[in-house]
Protein backbone atom coordinates (compact mmCIF):
# COMPACT_ATOMS: atom_id res chain seq x y z
CA UNK A 1 0.00 0.00 0.00
CA UNK A 2 1.44 3.29 -1.03
CA UNK A 3 0.78 5.94 1.54
CA UNK A 4 1.38 9.43 0.33
CA UNK A 5 3.67 10.60 3.10
CA UNK A 6 4.87 13.53 1.06
CA UNK A 7 1.89 15.78 1.24
CA UNK A 8 1.85 15.86 5.02
CA UNK A 9 5.51 16.76 5.32
CA UNK A 10 5.29 19.33 2.54
CA UNK A 11 2.66 21.51 4.12
CA UNK A 12 2.08 20.57 7.72
CA UNK A 13 0.55 23.89 8.74
CA UNK A 14 -1.88 23.84 5.88
CA UNK A 15 -2.74 20.28 6.67
CA UNK A 16 -3.62 21.02 10.29
CA UNK A 17 -5.64 24.02 9.20
CA UNK A 18 -7.56 21.79 6.87
CA UNK A 19 -8.13 19.30 9.62
CA UNK A 20 -9.49 22.00 11.90
CA UNK A 21 -11.72 23.32 9.18
CA UNK A 22 -12.74 19.75 8.58
CA UNK A 23 -14.08 19.41 12.08
CA UNK A 24 -16.54 22.18 11.30
CA UNK A 25 -17.60 20.67 8.05
CA UNK A 26 -17.58 17.22 9.60
CA UNK A 27 -20.08 15.01 7.94
CA UNK A 28 -20.25 17.18 4.81
CA UNK A 29 -18.38 14.31 3.22
CA UNK A 30 -21.47 12.19 3.40
CA UNK A 31 -23.44 14.80 1.49
CA UNK A 32 -20.97 14.95 -1.36
CA UNK A 33 -22.27 12.53 -3.97
CA UNK A 34 -19.27 10.26 -4.41
CA UNK A 35 -20.40 8.67 -7.58
CA UNK A 36 -18.62 5.44 -7.91
CA UNK A 37 -17.50 5.87 -11.49
CA UNK A 38 -15.44 8.74 -10.21
CA UNK A 39 -14.03 6.98 -7.24
CA UNK A 40 -10.61 6.46 -8.73
CA UNK A 41 -10.47 10.09 -9.86
CA UNK A 42 -11.57 11.37 -6.50
CA UNK A 43 -8.86 9.37 -4.85
CA UNK A 44 -6.03 10.39 -7.05
CA UNK A 45 -6.83 14.00 -7.81
CA UNK A 46 -8.84 15.19 -4.85
CA UNK A 47 -7.17 13.25 -2.10
CA UNK A 48 -6.28 16.38 -0.15
CA UNK A 49 -9.83 17.64 -0.27
CA UNK A 50 -11.19 14.36 1.00
CA UNK A 51 -8.59 14.04 3.70
CA UNK A 52 -9.44 17.48 5.07
CA UNK A 53 -13.09 16.54 5.30
CA UNK A 54 -12.47 13.39 7.32
CA UNK A 55 -13.05 14.20 10.94
CA UNK A 56 -12.24 11.49 13.48
CA UNK A 57 -13.86 13.58 16.21
CA UNK A 58 -17.25 13.36 14.58
CA UNK A 59 -18.98 10.90 16.89
CA UNK A 60 -22.46 11.40 15.56
CA UNK A 61 -22.19 8.01 13.93
CA UNK A 62 -22.08 4.88 16.02
CA UNK A 63 -20.86 2.17 13.72
CA UNK A 64 -21.55 -1.48 14.38
CA UNK A 65 -20.77 -4.68 12.55
CA UNK A 66 -23.13 -7.62 12.56
CA UNK A 67 -22.58 -11.18 11.42
CA UNK A 68 -25.64 -13.27 10.62
CA UNK A 69 -24.31 -16.78 11.22
CA UNK A 70 -27.42 -18.36 9.71
CA UNK A 71 -26.88 -16.60 6.39
CA UNK A 72 -23.21 -17.39 5.80
CA UNK A 73 -22.66 -19.95 3.01
CA UNK A 74 -18.89 -20.26 3.49
CA UNK A 75 -18.00 -19.09 -0.03
CA UNK A 76 -14.97 -17.12 1.14
CA UNK A 77 -15.67 -14.09 -1.08
CA UNK A 78 -15.23 -11.81 1.92
CA UNK A 79 -11.75 -13.16 2.59
CA UNK A 80 -10.67 -12.72 -1.03
CA UNK A 81 -12.00 -9.17 -1.08
CA UNK A 82 -10.31 -8.34 2.20
CA UNK A 83 -6.94 -9.63 1.07
CA UNK A 84 -6.99 -7.52 -2.09
CA UNK A 85 -8.48 -4.40 -0.54
CA UNK A 86 -5.99 -4.29 2.30
CA UNK A 87 -2.99 -5.90 0.60
CA UNK A 88 -2.75 -8.62 3.22
CA UNK A 89 0.23 -10.93 2.58
CA UNK A 90 -0.43 -14.62 1.90
CA UNK A 91 -0.46 -16.67 5.06
CA UNK A 92 -1.93 -13.89 7.20
CA UNK A 93 -5.61 -13.21 7.64
CA UNK A 94 -7.45 -10.06 8.65
CA UNK A 95 -10.71 -11.94 8.41
CA UNK A 96 -11.51 -15.61 8.02
CA UNK A 97 -14.46 -17.98 8.03
CA UNK A 98 -14.57 -20.96 10.37
CA UNK A 99 -16.61 -24.09 9.76
CA UNK A 100 -18.30 -25.60 12.80
CA UNK A 101 -19.55 -29.15 12.57
CA UNK A 102 -21.34 -30.79 15.52
CA UNK A 103 -22.03 -34.52 15.58
CA UNK A 104 -24.84 -36.31 17.44
CA UNK A 105 -22.57 -36.84 20.47
CA UNK A 106 -22.11 -33.05 20.67
CA UNK A 107 -18.47 -33.19 19.66
CA UNK A 108 -17.58 -29.90 18.00
CA UNK A 109 -15.21 -29.92 15.02
CA UNK A 110 -13.85 -26.57 13.87
CA UNK A 111 -11.69 -26.05 10.83
CA UNK A 112 -10.70 -23.17 8.57
CA UNK A 113 -8.42 -24.36 5.75
CA UNK A 114 -6.65 -21.29 4.31
CA UNK A 115 -8.98 -19.13 6.38
CA UNK A 116 -11.93 -20.35 4.32
CA UNK A 117 -10.69 -18.18 1.48
CA UNK A 118 -11.05 -20.90 -1.18
CA UNK A 119 -14.64 -21.56 -0.17
CA UNK A 120 -15.89 -24.70 1.52
CA UNK A 121 -16.53 -27.03 -1.41
CA UNK A 122 -15.83 -30.40 0.23
CA UNK A 123 -17.62 -32.20 3.01
CA UNK A 124 -15.60 -33.12 6.07
CA UNK A 125 -14.88 -36.79 5.55
CA UNK A 126 -12.96 -37.39 8.77
CA UNK A 127 -16.11 -37.29 10.90
CA UNK A 128 -17.50 -40.80 11.31
CA UNK A 129 -20.57 -40.01 13.43
CA UNK A 130 -23.75 -38.58 11.93
CA UNK A 131 -23.73 -34.79 11.82
CA UNK A 132 -26.34 -32.89 13.78
CA UNK A 133 -25.53 -29.31 12.94
CA UNK A 134 -23.07 -27.33 10.85
CA UNK A 135 -22.57 -23.65 10.19
CA UNK A 136 -20.00 -21.08 9.14
CA UNK A 137 -18.75 -18.31 11.39
CA UNK A 138 -16.95 -15.31 9.89
CA UNK A 139 -14.38 -13.76 12.21
CA UNK A 140 -12.83 -10.31 12.13
CA UNK A 141 -11.79 -7.50 14.47
CA UNK A 142 -14.31 -7.08 17.29
CA UNK A 143 -13.46 -3.35 17.53
CA UNK A 144 -13.70 -3.53 21.33
CA UNK A 145 -14.78 -0.51 23.30
CA UNK A 146 -12.24 -1.58 25.94
CA UNK A 147 -9.51 -3.00 23.71
CA UNK A 148 -6.86 -5.04 25.49
CA UNK A 149 -4.49 -4.64 22.55
CA UNK A 150 -4.43 -0.87 23.08
CA UNK A 151 -3.85 -1.30 26.79
CA UNK A 152 -0.71 -3.42 26.35
CA UNK A 153 0.95 -1.47 23.55
CA UNK A 154 4.17 -0.03 25.05
CA UNK A 155 4.64 2.69 22.41
CA UNK A 156 1.02 3.76 21.87
CA UNK A 157 1.18 2.66 18.24
CA UNK A 158 -2.23 1.10 18.49
CA UNK A 159 -5.12 3.22 19.68
CA UNK A 160 -8.85 3.74 19.53
CA UNK A 161 -9.94 6.69 17.39
CA UNK A 162 -12.56 9.07 18.80
CA UNK A 163 -15.09 7.54 16.39
CA UNK A 164 -14.42 4.08 17.79
CA UNK A 165 -12.04 2.31 15.40
CA UNK A 166 -8.98 0.50 16.73
CA UNK A 167 -6.09 1.19 14.37
CA UNK A 168 -2.37 0.38 14.24
CA UNK A 169 0.07 3.16 13.36
CA UNK A 170 2.44 1.12 11.24
CA UNK A 171 5.07 3.87 11.24
CA UNK A 172 5.18 3.84 15.04
CA UNK A 173 4.82 0.12 15.81
CA UNK A 174 7.95 -1.70 17.00
CA UNK A 175 6.45 -5.17 16.37
CA UNK A 176 6.97 -6.40 19.91
CA UNK A 177 3.91 -8.61 19.47
CA UNK A 178 2.27 -7.88 22.85
CA UNK A 179 -0.97 -6.90 21.16
CA UNK A 180 -0.96 -10.12 19.14
CA UNK A 181 -0.91 -12.06 22.41
CA UNK A 182 -3.32 -9.74 24.20
CA UNK A 183 -6.13 -9.91 21.65
CA UNK A 184 -8.60 -12.47 22.97
CA UNK A 185 -10.03 -12.96 19.49
CA UNK A 186 -6.76 -13.68 17.71
CA UNK A 187 -7.33 -11.10 15.00
CA UNK A 188 -3.86 -9.55 15.17
CA UNK A 189 -0.72 -10.72 13.41
CA UNK A 190 2.71 -9.44 12.51
CA UNK A 191 2.62 -8.45 8.85
CA UNK A 192 5.67 -10.05 7.27
CA UNK A 193 5.94 -7.31 4.63
CA UNK A 194 5.72 -4.22 6.81
CA UNK A 195 7.14 -6.02 9.88
CA UNK A 196 4.58 -4.38 12.12
CA UNK A 197 1.40 -5.48 13.85
CA UNK A 198 -1.59 -5.55 11.55
CA UNK A 199 -5.29 -6.16 11.91
CA UNK A 200 -8.72 -5.66 10.39
CA UNK A 201 -9.74 -1.98 10.46
CA UNK A 202 -13.34 -2.51 9.32
CA UNK A 203 -11.93 -0.84 6.19
CA UNK A 204 -11.56 2.54 7.87
CA UNK A 205 -10.36 4.01 4.56
CA UNK A 206 -13.63 2.97 2.89
CA UNK A 207 -15.98 3.76 5.75
CA UNK A 208 -14.56 7.25 6.18
CA UNK A 209 -15.35 7.84 2.49
CA UNK A 210 -18.93 6.69 2.94
CA UNK A 211 -18.50 3.17 1.56
CA UNK A 212 -19.09 -0.22 3.09
CA UNK A 213 -16.16 -2.37 4.22
CA UNK A 214 -14.87 -4.57 1.37
CA UNK A 215 -16.07 -7.81 2.99
CA UNK A 216 -19.59 -6.47 3.53
CA UNK A 217 -19.70 -5.29 -0.07
CA UNK A 218 -18.55 -8.72 -1.24
CA UNK A 219 -20.89 -10.85 0.88
CA UNK A 220 -23.46 -12.44 -1.46
CA UNK A 221 -26.03 -13.34 1.19
CA UNK A 222 -25.91 -10.36 3.52
CA UNK A 223 -24.33 -12.40 6.30
CA UNK A 224 -22.05 -9.47 7.01
CA UNK A 225 -23.80 -6.22 7.86
CA UNK A 226 -22.33 -2.86 8.68
CA UNK A 227 -24.00 0.40 9.56
CA UNK A 228 -24.76 3.22 11.92
CA UNK A 229 -26.71 2.35 15.07
CA UNK A 230 -27.71 6.00 15.43
CA UNK A 231 -29.54 5.88 12.11
CA UNK A 232 -32.90 4.21 12.83
CA UNK A 233 -33.33 3.31 9.16
CA UNK A 234 -30.10 1.34 8.89
CA UNK A 235 -30.32 -2.44 8.80
CA UNK A 236 -28.08 -2.85 11.83
CA UNK A 237 -30.15 -0.43 13.92
CA UNK A 238 -33.33 -2.26 12.98
CA UNK A 239 -31.83 -5.56 14.07
CA UNK A 240 -30.31 -4.01 17.18
CA UNK A 241 -33.67 -2.58 18.25
CA UNK A 242 -35.63 -5.73 17.41
CA UNK A 243 -36.26 -8.80 19.54
CA UNK A 244 -33.54 -10.76 17.76
CA UNK A 245 -30.85 -12.09 20.04
CA UNK A 246 -27.45 -10.54 19.47
CA UNK A 247 -24.38 -12.01 21.08
CA UNK A 248 -20.79 -10.89 21.39
CA UNK A 249 -17.79 -13.19 21.65
CA UNK A 250 -16.24 -13.81 25.10
CA UNK A 251 -18.48 -11.31 26.85
CA UNK A 252 -17.10 -12.27 30.26
CA UNK A 253 -13.73 -10.74 29.39
CA UNK A 254 -15.26 -7.26 29.44
CA UNK A 255 -13.75 -6.10 26.16
CA UNK A 256 -17.18 -4.90 25.06
CA UNK A 257 -16.99 -5.74 21.36
CA UNK A 258 -19.04 -3.85 18.79
CA UNK A 259 -19.07 -6.91 16.53
CA UNK A 260 -22.39 -8.64 17.10
CA UNK A 261 -23.32 -12.18 16.14
CA UNK A 262 -26.87 -12.91 15.12
CA UNK A 263 -28.04 -16.49 15.55
CA UNK A 264 -24.74 -17.73 16.94
CA UNK A 265 -24.77 -21.08 18.76
CA UNK A 266 -23.38 -21.57 22.23
CA UNK A 267 -20.30 -23.29 20.76
CA UNK A 268 -19.24 -20.07 19.00
CA UNK A 269 -19.46 -17.73 21.97
CA UNK B 1 20.80 28.45 49.23
CA UNK B 2 19.81 24.79 49.47
CA UNK B 3 16.26 25.56 48.35
CA UNK B 4 17.54 27.66 45.48
CA UNK B 5 19.54 24.69 44.18
CA UNK B 6 16.55 22.40 44.61
CA UNK B 7 14.32 24.77 42.65
CA UNK B 8 17.01 25.10 39.98
CA UNK B 9 17.21 21.31 39.72
CA UNK B 10 13.42 21.01 39.42
CA UNK B 11 13.28 23.73 36.75
CA UNK B 12 16.10 21.94 34.92
CA UNK B 13 14.19 18.67 34.99
CA UNK B 14 11.01 20.34 33.77
CA UNK B 15 12.87 22.02 30.90
CA UNK B 16 14.50 18.71 30.03
CA UNK B 17 11.13 16.98 29.90
CA UNK B 18 9.54 19.73 27.82
CA UNK B 19 12.43 19.87 25.36
CA UNK B 20 12.62 16.07 25.27
CA UNK B 21 8.96 15.79 24.43
CA UNK B 22 9.33 18.38 21.67
CA UNK B 23 12.21 16.46 20.16
CA UNK B 24 11.04 12.88 20.55
CA UNK B 25 7.26 13.02 20.16
CA UNK B 26 5.85 13.15 16.62
CA UNK B 27 4.12 16.39 15.63
CA UNK B 28 0.51 15.38 15.78
CA UNK B 29 0.95 13.50 19.05
CA UNK B 30 -1.96 14.32 21.31
CA UNK B 31 -4.10 15.81 18.56
CA UNK B 32 -6.87 13.32 19.34
CA UNK B 33 -5.36 11.35 22.20
CA UNK B 34 -2.13 9.77 23.34
CA UNK B 35 -1.03 8.67 19.87
CA UNK B 36 0.04 10.14 16.54
CA UNK B 37 -3.15 11.80 15.31
CA UNK B 38 -1.97 12.16 11.73
CA UNK B 39 -2.09 8.40 11.33
CA UNK B 40 -5.88 8.45 11.32
CA UNK B 41 -5.77 10.66 8.24
CA UNK B 42 -3.09 8.54 6.62
CA UNK B 43 -5.21 5.45 7.15
CA UNK B 44 -8.33 7.18 5.81
CA UNK B 45 -6.47 8.37 2.72
CA UNK B 46 -5.53 4.87 1.58
CA UNK B 47 -6.70 3.98 -1.89
CA UNK B 48 -9.74 1.88 -2.54
CA UNK B 49 -9.33 -1.29 -4.56
CA UNK B 50 -12.95 -2.44 -4.63
CA UNK B 51 -15.72 -0.14 -5.77
CA UNK B 52 -19.42 -0.91 -5.74
CA UNK B 53 -21.76 -2.20 -8.43
CA UNK B 54 -22.42 1.40 -9.37
CA UNK B 55 -18.79 1.61 -10.47
CA UNK B 56 -19.50 -1.11 -13.05
CA UNK B 57 -22.84 0.39 -14.10
CA UNK B 58 -21.23 3.31 -15.90
CA UNK B 59 -19.84 1.10 -18.67
CA UNK B 60 -21.85 -2.12 -18.33
CA UNK B 61 -25.38 -0.89 -17.82
CA UNK B 62 -27.04 -3.73 -19.79
CA UNK B 63 -25.59 -6.37 -17.53
CA UNK B 64 -26.28 -4.26 -14.47
CA UNK B 65 -29.96 -4.07 -15.46
CA UNK B 66 -30.13 -7.76 -16.33
CA UNK B 67 -28.63 -8.67 -12.98
CA UNK B 68 -31.21 -6.56 -11.14
CA UNK B 69 -33.99 -8.74 -12.57
CA UNK B 70 -32.59 -12.06 -11.42
CA UNK B 71 -31.71 -13.90 -8.27
CA UNK B 72 -28.14 -12.60 -8.40
CA UNK B 73 -29.26 -9.00 -7.94
CA UNK B 74 -27.57 -8.64 -4.57
CA UNK B 75 -24.24 -10.01 -5.72
CA UNK B 76 -21.28 -7.73 -6.01
CA UNK B 77 -19.89 -7.83 -9.58
CA UNK B 78 -16.39 -7.81 -8.21
CA UNK B 79 -16.59 -11.09 -6.31
CA UNK B 80 -16.79 -13.06 -9.57
CA UNK B 81 -14.78 -10.77 -11.83
CA UNK B 82 -12.07 -8.80 -9.97
CA UNK B 83 -11.82 -5.50 -8.12
CA UNK B 84 -12.64 -2.52 -10.30
CA UNK B 85 -9.40 -0.89 -9.17
CA UNK B 86 -7.50 -3.53 -11.17
CA UNK B 87 -9.67 -2.97 -14.25
CA UNK B 88 -10.24 0.78 -14.56
CA UNK B 89 -8.62 3.93 -13.24
CA UNK B 90 -9.83 7.48 -13.80
CA UNK B 91 -12.58 6.24 -16.08
CA UNK B 92 -10.10 4.47 -18.38
CA UNK B 93 -9.73 0.73 -18.75
CA UNK B 94 -6.28 -0.33 -17.62
CA UNK B 95 -6.53 -4.12 -17.80
CA UNK B 96 -8.86 -6.93 -18.80
CA UNK B 97 -10.86 -8.65 -16.14
CA UNK B 98 -9.60 -12.18 -15.50
CA UNK B 99 -13.12 -13.52 -16.04
CA UNK B 100 -15.06 -12.49 -19.09
CA UNK B 101 -18.61 -12.82 -20.27
CA UNK B 102 -19.28 -15.99 -22.22
CA UNK B 103 -16.58 -18.13 -20.66
CA UNK B 104 -17.76 -21.56 -19.48
CA UNK B 105 -18.36 -21.57 -15.74
CA UNK B 106 -18.47 -24.42 -13.25
CA UNK B 107 -16.06 -23.87 -10.38
CA UNK B 108 -17.19 -20.33 -9.73
CA UNK B 109 -20.83 -21.41 -9.45
CA UNK B 110 -20.00 -24.37 -7.25
CA UNK B 111 -18.05 -22.21 -4.85
CA UNK B 112 -21.40 -21.06 -3.47
CA UNK B 113 -23.91 -23.60 -4.74
CA UNK B 114 -22.30 -26.99 -4.06
CA UNK B 115 -23.97 -29.06 -1.39
CA UNK B 116 -21.75 -29.29 1.68
CA UNK B 117 -22.69 -29.31 5.33
CA UNK B 118 -23.54 -25.99 6.93
CA UNK B 119 -25.32 -24.21 4.07
CA UNK B 120 -28.42 -22.28 5.18
CA UNK B 121 -31.68 -24.16 4.54
CA UNK B 122 -33.14 -21.71 2.06
CA UNK B 123 -29.98 -21.36 0.02
CA UNK B 124 -30.17 -23.24 -3.31
CA UNK B 125 -27.52 -25.98 -3.45
CA UNK B 126 -26.90 -28.82 -5.87
CA UNK B 127 -25.05 -32.11 -5.72
CA UNK B 128 -22.48 -32.07 -8.45
CA UNK B 129 -22.47 -33.77 -10.94
CA UNK B 130 -25.67 -35.51 -9.81
CA UNK B 131 -27.68 -32.40 -10.69
CA UNK B 132 -26.71 -32.77 -14.35
CA UNK B 133 -27.86 -36.38 -14.63
CA UNK B 134 -31.03 -35.51 -12.71
CA UNK B 135 -31.79 -32.87 -15.33
CA UNK B 136 -31.11 -35.33 -18.18
CA UNK B 137 -28.18 -33.41 -19.62
CA UNK B 138 -24.62 -34.52 -20.28
CA UNK B 139 -22.33 -34.48 -17.25
CA UNK B 140 -19.84 -32.52 -19.35
CA UNK B 141 -22.20 -29.55 -19.49
CA UNK B 142 -21.15 -26.35 -17.79
CA UNK B 143 -23.51 -24.43 -15.53
CA UNK B 144 -23.82 -21.46 -17.87
CA UNK B 145 -25.24 -23.61 -20.68
CA UNK B 146 -28.57 -23.58 -18.88
CA UNK B 147 -28.16 -20.81 -16.33
CA UNK B 148 -27.21 -17.35 -17.52
CA UNK B 149 -24.72 -16.25 -14.94
CA UNK B 150 -26.14 -12.78 -14.33
CA UNK B 151 -29.78 -13.88 -14.03
CA UNK B 152 -29.54 -17.59 -13.25
CA UNK B 153 -33.15 -18.60 -13.78
CA UNK B 154 -33.80 -16.38 -16.79
CA UNK B 155 -33.66 -19.16 -19.38
CA UNK B 156 -35.11 -21.82 -17.09
CA UNK B 157 -38.24 -19.77 -16.46
CA UNK B 158 -38.72 -19.04 -20.15
CA UNK B 159 -38.08 -22.67 -21.10
CA UNK B 160 -35.19 -21.70 -23.35
CA UNK B 161 -32.57 -24.01 -21.92
CA UNK B 162 -32.51 -26.50 -24.77
CA UNK B 163 -31.80 -23.86 -27.36
CA UNK B 164 -28.99 -22.44 -25.29
CA UNK B 165 -27.55 -25.87 -24.68
CA UNK B 166 -27.57 -26.78 -28.34
CA UNK B 167 -26.08 -23.47 -29.36
CA UNK B 168 -23.20 -23.94 -26.98
CA UNK B 169 -22.64 -27.52 -28.16
CA UNK B 170 -22.41 -26.45 -31.79
CA UNK B 171 -20.02 -23.63 -31.05
CA UNK B 172 -17.73 -26.07 -29.28
CA UNK B 173 -18.33 -25.23 -25.63
CA UNK B 174 -18.56 -28.16 -23.28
Amino acid sequence: MEIDQGFIDKDRRGFIEKVLRGSLKGSLLLLIPMHSDLFAQVLNEEKDKIISLIDPKDTRKNYAFMVDVGACIGCGSCCVADRKENHVPEGSYRTWVERYVIDIYNTVYVDAPNGGEDGYTHMREDIKEPIKNAFYVPKLCNMCQEPSCVQVCPVAATFKTPDGFVLVDSTHCVACGYCVQACPYGVRFINNETHTADKCTWCYHRVSKGKLPACVNACPTGARKFGDLNDPNSEVAKIYNSKKILKVLKKQLGNEPVLYYLGANEEVI
Amino acid sequence: MFYFRLVLLLVGIVILIVVGRMIFLPDSWGQYGYYRGAYIHEEAAKNLVYGTNDSCKECHKEIYDLKLQGHHQRLSCEICHAPVGEHAQNGEKIADMPRKLGEPQVDLCLKCHIKVEGKPEKFPVIEYPKHLSDQNVKVTHTCDQCHTVHAPLENIERGRTKGVTLKMEVSGGN
